[in-house]
Order: C-alpha cells, then structure tokens, then sequence
C-alpha cells in the first residue's frame, strides 16, 4: 500500500504540472484585463504603468516559468520561515495577487478558516444526516418516508442553492429576524454569548450547504445499500438468524459504505473550494467567493493559485479515496 | 464662502442632532455594507472606488469637494487662490499650508516632507500608481517649511487641484511607506492593508475583499469626533443583498450605489428601515457615433481610422435626426427612476459648468424624418429602411452586456426604425468592452461599429482634462495602440484651439464660459456626442443614521467624521 | 425403497405452499398483479434423505428452498418443520429453529460476506445462538474447517482470497456450524468447475452420512441429482409437476414435462446413448407472471388435451409414492389415463 502511495504520488507530479499550464493557458486566452474595473478616467499612460508594475509586459512562458517558481519553491521556503523564523524565502519573489498587491498565499490562509467552519461544518452535517437517511430509504424501498426523501433530494440537489439562500434569507432574516443575511466575519467566539451569535450566523448557510450535501450523499447511500440488500450474503445473513439490526448495521451497512466513503472522501477537495455561491450569498467571504472576486477582478496570480490549489486537492483526494478502498475493502490489494 | 458653509454646517448640526456635541465614540458602532469589497486601503495602487471610498475614512487628502463639488480644506489650513496668493499670477505655483498641530493615528506629527512624499511614492516610475494622472504636469514639490508645500508645474496651470486634493489623492505617511516605493510597494502588506491617516478611523483589522474594522482615530484634530468608536466595514455580494441589510433587516447602517431596478429599490425602501438617497455627479450614458468608417470590409489597421470618414454618420443632419428620435425620459423611466435625469450635455455639472441645452429633451420623429429626407434619405424601394445612393440607412449599435443597457439598445431600436433606419444591436462582455485589450476586436476604443453606447464622468469638478479628450492628436488608432480617449476620432482644429485656450484660463467665470462652448460643440453643435442620461447614485442609510450627505464629487464617505445615531 | 420410506419420520412438511411477489407499475407503484414464483406447492421431506428438486431455470426452485427456510414471507400455504408451523411465526419467533434449517447459496462468492474473513462468516452464527467461549469457538470453527477440507491457517483470510471451491466449502462450513437437522443446497455447484463439482458433491453426502443430514437439494442438472437425491421433484412453472423416487422417475418419468426433461440427458452408455430419442418441446415457458389458464404446461405439451387448458390438474398420488399433477393420470378420466400411462411407458421404453 505505501509503495502504491508513493507510486501514485509521483506520477501525480506531472498531472499537476499539466494541469498547472492548461489553467494558466486557459486564464491566458480569457478575455479580461486586471485593469478592467479601473474607472474610465485614469488615463492610458496610467494603464500602461500599472501593467506594468503588475509584471503584464513580460511575455506569458516567462510569467508560467515564474510562477512555477513562486508556487513550488518561494512559497514552500516562506511557509518553512514563518514555521521555524528562518529566512530561506525572498519575499519579493513571492506570487502577489493583483488585486490586493499582497501575497496571494497570506489571503488564503486567512480565509480558510472561514470557509472551512462553515463549508466544512455543512458537509459534515450533509454526511451526518445522509447516512441514516439512505439506509432508511434503502431498507423501506418505496415506503412514504423512501419517496419524501427522494422528493426531497430531488430539491435539494436541483434547486440552486442562491435560490434556496436567497428564500432563507426573505423568510428568516427579512421577515422573522431570526438569523443575520449578512455573515460577520469578524466575530471571534469568546464567551457562550458570541458562541451563540457564530450559531446563528451559521444557521442559515450551513442548512443550505447541508441539504444540498445531504442529498447528493444520500442518494448515493441509498443506491449502494439497495446494491447490498439484494446480494446473497445478506440472505447468508439472515439464513445464519442473525437479527435484522445486525443483518443491515454489521453486513449491509458496512459494505454500502465502501463507496460511500469515497464518494465522501472525493467531495473533501469541494469544501476547500468553498461554496461559491452559498458563500456569495451570506457573505461568508470565504475561499470560494476569493476566487470569484478574483476572476471577476482578473486577479491572475490568485485565480491561477487558488484553482492550483483545488486541482492538487483533488488529485491527493483521489489518491486518497483509492487507499481508503483498499483499506475498506479486502477484495482490493494495490500490490 | 467658508465661514458660510461653516455656519450652515453648525446650524445644521443644531437641527439635526443635538447629541453631535457629544464627545468622540459615544455612539457605538457603525455598520457599512459596499457591495463590492475593498481589496486594498491604498489607493494609489488601486483606482476602484471600494478601494479609494474606504480608504478615504482613514486616509485624508488636503483639500476635497463637498456635496456642491466645492473646494474645502481638509489637512490644509485654507485653500490656496489667485486671490489668496496662494496660486502665482502665472499660475505656475500653488503654495499648500497645512493646519499646526496634525497627528497622524500614531501620534507623529504630520509635516509637509509627508505631503511631498505622497507626491515621490504616487510619481516612482515602477510603482505603477493608479493615481499618476492627479500628479501629471508637476515639475517639483517642494516643502518649504515643515508645514508649507510648494508645488511648482511645467507650464500654468488654471486647474491647479490636482494633486493632494480629493479622496483619491490622500496623504499618506513618509515614515509607514518610506521603504514602499516603486517596486518595492506590493511588499508593504502591512501598510498598504493598514495604512496610517489623519482621518477620523483607523484600521484595526483588514480583510481583504472581505470586511474592515476600524475604530475612532485618538488622535483626530476634532476631539469631539467622531460620534462612532467602531465601525464594521462589509464588503461583497450584490447590490440586493446591500440594499436589504439597511433597508429592509436593519443590520447595517450605510449601504454604497445600489444599482437596483427603482421598482425593486421602493420595495425595500417600504419595509421602513432606512431611507434611500440620491445625488448626481457627472456620470452621463451617451451614445457616441463614430465619425469614421467601421466597415469589415477595410483593411485591418484601417477600420475605424481617420483615412476613412464614415459615409452616413459624417452628415450631421443624420447625427441631428438619430438624437431627435430619441425619448430620453422615457429611457430614465425605464433604466433608473429616481436615479436618472434626462441630459442634453456631456458635461451636467457642476452646475456653473453645465450649459442650458436643453432642446434635445423633447422628441420630435417627424422633425427628424424631414432632416432625413432633406439630407438625401429617402424609402425609394418602400421596405421601411432609407436608402442613398442605393445604400441602406443600417447601423451598428453596440454596447457592454448589461440589463439597462440591454433595454436601452431595443428603444432605441424601434425610434430609430421609426424614422426608417435600421439597426443591429450587439452586446459584447463589459470585462472586453472596457478591457482594452489591442488584439480584441471589441473593445470601445476600437470601435468597430457605427455607434457605441457607455457611460463616463470626470474626476472632480473640473471638466477640463475631460473636454481635452476630443482633440484631434487623442484619436485611437494602430499607431498608438488604440490607446487614446476621443473615441468618437472627432476632430475640430476650432475645439482644438478653444481647449488650449481653457488650459491658460484661469478665472473661474471664464474657464465655465468656455468649458460651456465645448460642451455645446459636442452636443448640440455637432450631435457627435448624443448624452442620454445624466446617472445619479442611490445609496441608502438606516433611520438611525445621522449625518448623511450624498457626495458625488468626492468619496460617499467623505464626512463620517459627522455621522451620529439618531436617538 | 418404496417400502422403507413411509417408515421414516417426515421431517420438513411442506402444504400448498405459494409465494407470489407482486409487480407494481407506475409513478405510485400500484400492484398490477403477481410474478406467481412458487403456486400451491405441496411435499414432504423425509429425515436423513434428500430430496432433489429439478426444474428449468426460472422455474421458482431457489424462492421455493428459500421460502420453506422463511427467506421470504409466504404468501399461503403450510410450511411445517419437525412438525412445528412455520409459515406464519415472526421472523424474531424464527430465531430459535434457525439453527435446525440452514442453506448453501449457489454463487459462493456472493453469499459470503467480502468484508468478513472465513473464521468470521462461520462464527457468527455462534455468536449468535450459542454461548460457547471464545476458544470454544475457535475449536468449532477449526473443526468445521477441517470437516469441509479447508486448511485451518487460512481462518484468517477474506473469502476472495479462495478458489470457488473453497468458496463453497466456506459456505458448507458456515451452514453446518449451528449443527442443522435441514440444508437446502441451492444449486451449490452451479458456479464452479466440473472437476470441482464431484469434490463438492461427495462432500455434501460425506457430511450426510456423517451428520445425518436432510437435503433439498436444487439443481437444473438432472444427472447429479440422480446421483445424490433419494427423490426427486420436478417443478414446472412454479409447481411440482411430479415427484417420485428416483429410479422410478429416471427409468418411467410419468409427466409429459419430465420425459421431455429427461429426453435432453445424455446417456452415459454410448449404445443407449445413440437410442435416445429427444423430446424437442415448443415455444417458450410462459412468464410466471402470467401463466396459461388450465394446466401451466399446456402451452408446451406434447400430449396436450382440450381438458388442459381449462383445468389445472390437481397434484395427486397416483402409483404409490408416486404423485403427478397431469389430466393423463386423473381419476375422473381413469381410462384415458391408463391408456396414457401406458403409451407414455412405452414412449419411454422406446426412447430408452
Ligand atoms: N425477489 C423477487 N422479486 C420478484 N420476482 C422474483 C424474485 N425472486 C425471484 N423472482 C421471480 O420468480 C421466478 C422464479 O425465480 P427463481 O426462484 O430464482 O427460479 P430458479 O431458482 O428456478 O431459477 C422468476 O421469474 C423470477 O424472476
Ligand atoms: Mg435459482
């Protein structure tokens, strides 16, 4: 198993470094131009400067190679000096968001928090009440409580969540004030009374995300133990009288949640992503609505790292998701 | 004229609020919301307003413009005039003072080696500032005491209240950016995140493209402001989301530009929150005609250049007649309610700037049908299109993707078929359109259509720099990159001669004569510019927000230093 | 053996048993009727001897073994086991007599649990119903293991790691754990490899022998089942068509359906085998779903008669110890059944 890690992590090298030039050729070829939210009165020559403080009047291989550099070497070195107070790293040499004209590596350490809180909590609490569900769902096939939860899911999973935002907000927040439209990032949790402020800010994107989690992950919950219940060992189960509590929790359970695991495991990378959208519409200000900002700004070292970021998150979870089922699942050997 | 302003300022303070006198953070916090996040406080490395707007709560600059786009003095004791004998005879010269005993939030006091290093850090030539343009034309600045600033220009300058004047021209601090300069400025995350001003916040905490706070600057020269100890500065989502969090839940107190549809906007404004104001600046939606020929027919390279003059749109009776057909209140009704009035001018104020033309206000489709006819148009084939010299009256119109726009465009449409001339519409993405890419072929300054609509204004009060946009040698074109503002490639050696005039004007009366006759040559002399309307800005403010005054000239938050909570 | 059976003790009895599962259609799901898998069933089963039960694939013999080991809940009929009722006990009732009645799946890779290894599968059960300390268990299990022939080193591993005889002789293990009086064998060696299939199959006798076990024992294969069952079924279409000891049914199958059956078995003496004369049966066996009014195999028969297709024959004894469900044979219609019987004996005889 290790050798196969180590394995799949080399060839995941040159994936990346793919992938890392099919993004910056795709930014490359979009239409857009960093300066375009400046307003019409800065003159020409003004633009041609700033382009050029930008680093815009290199030609692109040179701007790639840079950023090659900056990602894989400058950055690596600075997080090693700001662990260990060492100065390996040139912080002139560091990737500088446009936008900001600060290290794009600092901004998103400083939201990753934010949206992992809130992102992060909507995903666990989406696994949390999809498992049960699916296995309910499974094992009552058809039953009232199986055709509200796939009508449900059906919602959750095709309404788009700036509408189901959007409609939260109107009810709860404009009509019932009971929870804020607007996300306070600013709010450190010191005592019970903050805590229960965070509560309820988090209340409302959090169900959101959550449902729209729950329903996928559900779905699939639902679909594997369907797979199981129909398979012989489960009448093996039960011909052994094994009680039906242990024929579905220890027999059918367990091998439903092989897949499930992984499909778990590979929807981690998202929750880096942020929720675009949902973080949009709470101003949650996390790494999803950074990366908006940054496309919409044409912040190209930021939008370039950021996706960077996800595509390698992606590709380690993967490799993860594959150990996950070898480890779950005894008929798999990576040898 | 201070001392008046000064007074109606007092008086309505003692109306409005006698808790103004209260002393400084007394009431509480202060949530503002801007739908579009501020990125940096530094804005000499960035030019978008969320960036400048905000800033401008911490950072000051000498002198800026209230609600009237009037000059008042900030961190200078008084504004320099020719009658002061702060601005030479030769207008070569103005001599700032700065107020005694300025602090800076650390407590430093503030001298004029910090004004002219404002003037060397906005002025590197690697830094790329965005502000350069306020600085352009300055031969030196020199301090010449430690509160007196002479700047000395290269040639007289009537308009000399360029640099250190309005929120985009600030002071910062000689000590915080000393090691900031050119190159070097992106690395000063610290300062450019958190810079130190003379407002009346500082900066507790930054995050960027996200929320600011700030508290009440100790050391702001009004002890008794401001009335506010924290403020919340949101930033990001949409417009609706802003307009709501005031209007309609109450959380925040302040929301910036909320371009909603006015229908929309009343709605919020109905749940009894908060109220929405507005004020005009010079932001007019135009549409412009492209006096040469953008046909794909010519040569790359040629295409909307000066060799070609363009074979409708040179006549001026059918430039006339393409403005006479057109409703513009029914286009105010439609796009922005209160948020927009009808304009004939490209230049709508300040008002001693703006001329009474006012003709254009008034459709007339029959008037002109007979200018079409008169000049050769006529339906010979009967298809509802006129025609010449078997060429169609067909046209182009393009524009940046955007509902109002969008709205715009099939109005205008229908009056103009009305008269018997077609039109294509397009609609290319804003992030192109205004993007300025050389190698897009549809950006506005390429202009490859017959005419454009957009939307411009000026910095400031003065529209000179404006006007100046439309002399001849600014034309776009291969040879400069398609850089160049006088997008229309207009070219009048007489406008020519009258801007030079303006440039060596300096008497106030005279230069809004002038600036009148330019305005007059574009529009209605000419119907080379054809302005729609004149775009004011809804912002909007809770019930318990006092203090508010809607500036257009300057930053909205040019005076939260007399914000209060309404008791 | 005519004379030894009535002698024994019945030990599973099995009454009009029927299991219909029904089909639904539609956004709602309504019911629009019933796949009828196992209709009206009837059959006794003696201690110590195995009954083989043959039938085309589809036929209903696995939902009959497993209805008879409550897999499923029946629709109706009597299912008695040591005489004890269990067609309508709750499953929690069930508990008790599982032990008694066990069953060895035809696909041993998908009957044994993949996330389990070999010492678990087979102790569970014991877990379960005994009380046994854990070496005890482990002692169990080890002579379980060795009973069925697997090497006891590999108690430890997953069941993928075997071939697909050891697979099945997990599965025996596991079946024989709890010490059953009863063991359905469906088709337990179906899906494994001809040189396998005699392995597995004098393992199963061996264990009979040994353990003094009761087989109903499913197979489409009518050879091995004239070579392990004592007696044989053959189902058609969801019910017995005949059941008789097996010489007699091999050497004078009385049901058109079986002689067509048998007619397709090759004959191991090759101047027999070039006598064999096969009965080539027409159309398609209809959808349990829907099957024909009258006689299920009236669509098919051979011998097919206007009675047929009106009246479903009744499953009666009709030589002794032999029973039929064929208009050929009923009493109403003695002669021609005679007749029948003694055309289709002669039929027989010539196929022979
Ligand atoms: N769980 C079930 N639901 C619906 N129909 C079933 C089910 N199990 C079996 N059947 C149907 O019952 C009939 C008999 O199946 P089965 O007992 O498996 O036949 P055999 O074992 O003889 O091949 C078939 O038509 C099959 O489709
Ligand atoms: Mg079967």
């Amino acid at each position: 198993m290790l050798t196969y890690s180590i394995r799949r992590l080399l060839i995941a090298i040159p994936t990346l470094l793919f992938i890392s030039l099919v993004i910056f050729l795709i930014l490359e070829m979009a239409p857009g131009d960093p300066l375009a939210d400046q307003p019409l009165t800065v003159p020409p020559e003004v633009r041609e400067k700033m382009r050029a403080a930008l680093g815009l009047d290199q030609p692109a291989w040179v701007r790639y190679l840079l950023w090659l550099k900056q990602f894989f070497w400058t950055e690596p070195l600075h997080l090693v000096d700001s662990l260990l107070g060492t100065g390996f790293a040139d912080p002139a040499g560091r990737i500088v968001s446009w936008q900001f004209r600060a290290p794009a590596m600092d901004i998103i350490w400083q939201r990753l928090p934010q949206t992992l809180q809130v992102v992060g909590l909507a995903y666990l609490v989406g696994v949390i009440i999809a498992v049960p569900i699916g296995i309910i769902s499974a094992y009552r096939q058809y039953s009232w409580f199986d055709n509200i939860g796939t009508f449900v899911s059906m919602v959750g999973f095709s309404v788009p969540t700036f509408f189901t935002g959007v409609v939260l907000i109107i009810v709860f927040a404009v009509n019932l004030h009971w929870f804020p439209s607007i996300y306070d990032t600013t709010l450190k949790v010191t005592d019970w009374e903050s805590f229960l402020k965070q509560a309820r800010q988090m209340v409302m994107p959090v169900t959101v995300l959550a449902l729209f989690n729950a329903s996928q992950i559900s779905r699939f919950m639902r679909a594997s133990m369907l797979d199981n219940l129909q398979q012989d060992y489960v009448r093996t189960a039960r011909a052994k009288g094994m009680g039906e509590k242990v024929v579905v929790l220890r027999h059918v359970l367990r091998n439903s949640l092989i897949p499930v695991v992984t499909v778990i495991a590979l929807g981690i990378p998202t929750i880096f992503g942020g929720a675009i959208i949902t973080e949009q519409v709470f101003k949650v200000n996390g790494l999803g609505q950074l990366l908006i900002t940054a496309i919409y700004a044409n912040d190209l070292p930021m939008v370039q790292t950021l996706t960077f970021i996800f595509a390698a998150l992606t590709v380690l979870f993967n490799l993860i998701a594959d150990v996950l089922y070898g480890v779950l699942d005894p008929r798999i050997r990576y040898d | 004229m201070r001392l008046k302003s000064a007074l109606l300022g007092a008086a309505a303070g003692i109306a409005l609020a006698p808790a103004a006198f209260a002393e400084r953070g007394a009431d509480g916090h202060l949530n503002i919301i801007y739908w579009q996040a501020p990125s940096i406080l530094n804005p000499y490395l960035s030019s978008g307003t969320k960036d400048v707007e905000s800033a401008s709560m911490v950072l000051e600059p000498l002198a800026g413009f209230n609600e009237k786009g009037e000059l008042f003095a900030r961190l200078a004791e008084d504004i320099p005039t020719l009658a002061n004998g702060g601005v030479s005879e030769d207008l070569t010269t103005i001599t700032w003072k700065l107020k005694p005993g300025l602090l800076w939030s650390d407590g430093t006091a503030v001298t004029s080696a910090d004004v002219v290093f404002s003037y060397e850090y906005c002025t590197h030539p690697e830094g790329g500032c965005a502000q350069a343009a306020r600085y352009e034309g300055i031969q030196t600045v020199e301090a010449l005491d430690d509160l007196t600033v002479k700047v000395t220009f290269t040639a007289p300058k009537p308009n000399p209240y360029n640099a250190f004047v309005g929120s985009t021209s600030p002071i910062i601090q000689k000590a915080q950016f000393a090691n900031c300069l050119g190159a070097a400025a992106p690395q000063c995350t610290e300062a450019n995140f958190g810079p130190i001003g003379t407002g009346p916040f500082t900066v507790t905490e930054f995050k960027p493209n996200d929320v600011i706070s700030m508290a009440a600057n100790a050391n702001y020269r009004d002890p008794a402001k401001p009335a506010f100890a924290t403020v919340t500065f949101k930033g990001g989502g949409d417009a609706a989301a802003a307009g709501r969090a005031v209007l309609e839940t109450g959380e925040f107190d302040y929301a910036w530009n909320l371009q909603l549809a006015p229908d929309v906007l009343a709605g919020m404004e109905a749940a009894g929150k908060g109220k929405v104001i507005n004020a005009f600046g010079t932001l007019v939606e135009r549409i412009e005609m492209n006096m040469t020929d953008p046909s794909p027919s010519l040569a790359e390279g040629e295409r909307s250049t000066v060799k070609h003059p363009h074979p409708i749109l040179s006549d001026i009776r059918v430039r006339k007649a393409l403005s006479m057909a057109i409703d513009r209140n029914l286009l105010v009704e439609v796009g922005y309610g209160k948020a927009g009035r009808p304009t004939c001018n490209l230049v709508p104020a300040p008002e001693m700037f703006a001329s009474d033309n006012t003709e254009c206000l008034t459709q007339d489709v029959e008037g002109a049908k007979a200018l079409l006819e008169e000049a050769g148009w006529t339906d010979s084939d009967g298809d509802g299109i006129r025609d010449k010299d078997g060429k169609k009256l067909s046209l182009l119109y393009q524009t940046s993707v955007n509902a109002v726009r969008q709205d715009f465009q099939a109005l205008v449409k229908q009056w103009w078929s009305e008269i018997g001339v077609e039109t294509e519409l397009k609609s290319v993405d804003a992030s192109v359109f205004f993007g300025g890419d050389p190698g897009s072929p549809d950006t506005f300054q390429k202009f490859y259509a017959d005419v454009e609509m957009y939307a411009n204004n000026f910095d400031g009060t003065d529209p000179e720099p404006y006007l100046s946009q439309y002399l001849c040698d600014k034309i776009p074109g291969p040879d400069n990159g398609w850089q160049g503002e006088n997008i229309n490639r207009f070219c009048d050696p007489a406008y020519d001669t009258l801007v030079a005039e303006l440039a060596k004007t300096g008497e106030i009366e005279k230069r809004a004569e002038i600036a009148k006759k330019l305005n007059e040559m574009l529009t209605k002399d000419s119907y080379v510019v054809v302005p729609l309307v004149d775009r004011g800005r809804n912002s909007a403010h809770s019930n318990t927000l006092g203090g508010v005054v809607l500036n257009t000239w300057d930053s909205e938050l040019w005076n939260t230093s007399d914000w209060f909570r309404v008791k | 053996m005519l004379d030894t059976a009535p002698v024994r003790r019945k030990l599973v009895e099995v009454q009009g048993l029927r299991m219909y599962f029904p089909i639904t259609a539609g956004l709602l799901r309504r019911k629009v009727g019933d796949v009828k898998a196992v209709d009206n069933v009837s059959f006794d089963i003696y201690e110590g001897e195995t009954l083989g039960l043959v039938g085309e694939s589809g036929c209903g013999k696995s939902t009959c073994g497993r209805v008879i080991l409550r897999l499923y809940d029946p629709t109706g009929g009597s299912i008695r086991i040591e005489g004890r009722e269990i067609a309508d006990a709750a499953q929690s009732d069930l508990r008790d007599i599982r032990p008694t009645m066990q069953m060895v799946f035809q696909d041993p890779q998908a009957s044994l649990n993949p996330r389990m290894t070999v010492a678990a599968i087979i102790g569970e059960p014991l877990d379960e119903h005994t009380t046994l300390s854990k070496a005890e268990k482990l002692a169990r299990i080890y002579e379980l293991m060795d009973a069925v022939g697997l090497n006891r080193n590999y108690a430890n591993r997953y069941p993928h790691e075997f071939s697909g005889g050891q697979r099945q002789r997990i599965g025996i293990a596991r079946a024989l754990a709890l010490n059953p009086k009863f063991v359905v064998c469906d088709e337990p060696i179906a899906a494994l490899d001809v040189s396998i299939q005699a392995q597995v199959v004098n393992l199963l006798e061996e264990l009979q022998d040994r353990l003094g076990l009761t087989y109903l024992f499913i197979s489409h294969d009518l050879s091995m089942v004239r070579h392990i069952a004592d007696r044989v079924a053959v189902m058609y279409l969801g019910k017995i068509v005949e059941l008789a000891p097996r010489d007699d049914l091999y050497l004078r199958p009385l049901h058109p359906y079986t002689q067509a059956l048998l007619s397709a078995v090759p004959e191991p003496d090759p101047e027999l085998e070039t006598q064999r004369r096969r009965i080539i049966l027409k159309g398609d066996v209809p959808s349990p779903a829907n099957p024909p009014k009258g006689c299920n195999f009236c669509t098919r028969c051979p011998k097919v008669m206007d009675i047929c297709r009106t009246v479903d024959p009744a499953f009666r004894e009709v030589e002794p110890g032999r029973f039929t469900a064929c208009h050929l044979f009923s009493q109403s219609n003695e002669t021609a059944g005679q007749t029948a019987a003694a055309e289709a004996r002669q039929s027989i005889q010539q196929g022979v």
